[in-house]
């Protein structure tokens, strides 16, 4: 008796929780992206700093040579092979079987050989795109910077880095949109991501397509979430031209402003409405007190540039730091 | 004050710089004009070193400033330069323009004196005859509050006061450069250097920014200024200097330098610009 599409698909997903299974390899597949792209981060700041400081001063001739090596050789051969070499490299050192990772961390060795794979190929395109963020701020910003008596680390650091996080942190998410997607091939050595889910499921119902459809569905909804998200930080970066900080408009941060537009995220504003439905007026009204002014300063950007003033105003501190650490914050 | 000494530079085979050797006194407001391309930003921009001279020398108070063994950074802070194109700092407000580096210099030089002290400190631990440890004058709130002191006051006098809390991108182009130029008296310079503050500028907002630097150069800053503007040039320039394929062709005081000029080429000159 051959079973309906429905019963195919109910199969395929519903059956014994096996949705589990997907979730698990969303899971996974998150997680190995998130690991890559900080070791990518990690990278590809390191080789671009090293190929500015050698531009810019000839020094780190032989770093600069290693990491010239690194980067053609990861962009010039198939991540697939990438990962077969580092699953064997971590197979015949044993790596895996330490289960260094595996004692902290269920799934360990998984996050191990995906989050290296693809944090090693991630670096070199980070670097690259952290180089043209650098390379695009103004010859001038740092001219102005050294005529004052600044040093060339102290103009990078308080002026050139936060407007170079301006321009890279899109394209640094969109690598790791990329990289969501890339990974999926880590099933062929056995990693238990998403893209390893279909397989599974197939030798258990025998049925290739439905599982397949699924996975694909899921990739897509998550890749248009996060190209949403994006989409969004470009729109806020390129708002804050105006009044300009690297990842704050008038002191708001990219996540403040995620919650004004929607308010589901805000905890605070949550509980707040749930508090004022509920419970009586003098619980409610400290509560709404707050996200009341939250929603002021969200209408009215008068006010908030004020409050800001007051902000800046009382203390002469080190911009760049603040920026800096935001924009770690975000990137991560 | 300033010492150019058989200044070249080349940018690869281009001679830009010919041997130019030539001093600029305390006081003196010397004005470069000459045709474009002629190497009039390159020598500016070699006085402190911004541009590495090929060979030669520019001795700035006593110190040969092309020593790749000086700390320019520390005399870089004695002379203010003015750009074409203003380079505020885009990511800081105009307040933060004026202080980051005030701040940032007196904060590291207060460090490096703490940890100077801390290793006297730590050596006389095993001497005998003690070594003096330097008392530390300002703290780094001092520093800061008395930097954005002077940032208030110099934006007062421009008039600008109210912008110190908006970034440079929301002023207008006469207002950036008044900025630049009080972001560069807040190191105190003992010399400004100016690179056509005025050519990026609409013709509306030339006179403010002019007016600023006829009052800087009334209070006795020593100048030394790139521009256009001959009007300009005539009345504030103490020395002028005509500058064409990288050599200083020809100088002069303003009324003889406009009145009198000696070679052809500077006549042409003067009858194409004037
Ligand atoms: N960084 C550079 N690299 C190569 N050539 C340069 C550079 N800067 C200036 N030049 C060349 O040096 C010459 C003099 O330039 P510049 O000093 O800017 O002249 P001016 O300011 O009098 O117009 C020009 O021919 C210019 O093309
Ligand atoms: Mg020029």
């Amino acid at each position: 008796m051959e079973k309906s599409l429905g019963e195919k698909f109910y199969d395929a997903f519903i059956k014994f929780d096996r949705w589990e299974l997907y979730l698990k390899g969303l899971k996974t597949t998150l997680i190995v992206a998130l690991i890559a792209i900080i070791i990518g981060i990690v990278i590809g700041v390191v080789v671009a700093m090293v190929n500015y400081v050698n531009k810019k001063t000839g020094k780190l001739k032989v770093l600069n040579f290693i990491t010239k090596i690194y980067v053609t050789v990861i962009r010039g051969t198939p991540v697939v092979l990438q990962m077969f070499i580092m699953f064997t490299v971590i197979f015949i050192t044993q790596l895996g079987d330490l289960k260094i990772g595996s004692l902290v961390w269920e799934g360990g060795a998984d996050y191990l050989i995906g989050g290296l794979t693809f944090g090693l190929n991630s670096g070199a395109y980070v670097a690259e795109i952290i180089r043209a963020g650098f390379e695009s701020v103004d010859d001038g910003q740092m001219e102005a910077g050294r005529s004052l008596g600044l040093s060339m680390g102290q103009t990078v650091r308080a002026v050139i880095t936060p407007q170079a996080i301006r321009n890279v942190l899109p394209p640094l998410f969109n690598e790791f949109i990329i990289l969501v997607k890339e990974t999926s091939v880590l099933g062929y050595v056995g990693v238990m991501d998403l893209g390893r889910v279909p397989s599974i499921i197939t030798s258990i119902t025998f049925e290739t397509m439905p599982p397949l459809i699924i996975v694909a569905c899921m990739y897509l909804v998550l890749v248009l979430i996060l190209t949403g998200i994006l989409k969004l930080l470009e729109k806020y970066l390129s708002k804050s031209d105006r009044n300009f900080k690297s990842v704050n408009v008038r002191g708001k941060s990219f996540i403040s402003y995620l919650k004004e537009k929607f308010p589901v995220l805000d905890k605070k504003k949550r509980i707040a409405q749930t508090a004022g439905a509920e419970s009586s007026l003098t619980d409610g009204k400290t509560l709404s007190g707050g996200s009341d002014s939250d929603i002021v300063s969200a209408d009215s950007s008068y006010i908030e540039t004020k409050g800001a003033v007051g902000e800046r105003t009382d203390g002469t501190d080190t911009p760049k730091e603040e920026n800096a650490e935001s924009g770690g914050e975000e990137a991560k | 004050m300033i010492e150019v000494k058989n200044l070249t530079k080349k940018f690869g085979d281009l001679l830009v710089l010919d041997d130019i050797s030539e001093t600029i006194h305390e006081g003196e407001k010397v004005v470069i004009v000459g045709p474009s391309g002629g190497g009039k930003s390159t020598f500016l921009r070699c006085l402190n070193v911004l541009e590495d001279p090929t060979s030669g020398q520019v001795i700035f108070e006593g110190v040969d400033l092309c020593d790749r063994k000086v700390d320019i950074n520390l005399h870089r802070q004695r002379m203010g330069m003015v750009f074409q194109h203003f380079n505020l700092f885009n990511n800081l407000t105009i307040l933060k323009n004026i202080t980051l580096a005030p701040v940032k210099i007196g904060v590291k030089n207060y460090r490096k004196q703490r940890t100077k002290n801390f290793f006297i400190k730590f050596a006389n631990l095993f001497r005998k005859d003690k070594l003096q440890i330097v008392p530390i004058a300002t703290y780094p709130a001092a520093i800061k509050e008395e930097a954005r002191r002077r940032a208030v006051k110099l934006l007062d006098r421009i008039g600008l006061l109210d912008k110190a809390d908006v970034y440079p991108s929301t002023l207008s182009g006469g207002q950036k450069q008044r900025v630049a130029i009080v972001r560069a008296l807040a190191m105190n310079p003992k010399v400004m250097l100016f690179d056509e503050p005025t050519s990026a500028l609409d013709p509306e907002m030339v006179g403010e920014v002019l007016e600023l630097i006829r009052e800087v150069a009334n209070e006795g800053m020593t100048m030394v200024i790139v521009t256009h503007e001959m009007g300009f040039a005539r009345e504030i320039g103490t020395r002028i200097f005509f500058m064409a394929n990288g050599k200083i062709a020809e100088q002069a005081p303003p009324e003889e330098f406009f009145t009198n000029p000696k070679t052809d080429r500077l006549k042409e000159f003067l009858n194409k610009v004037l």
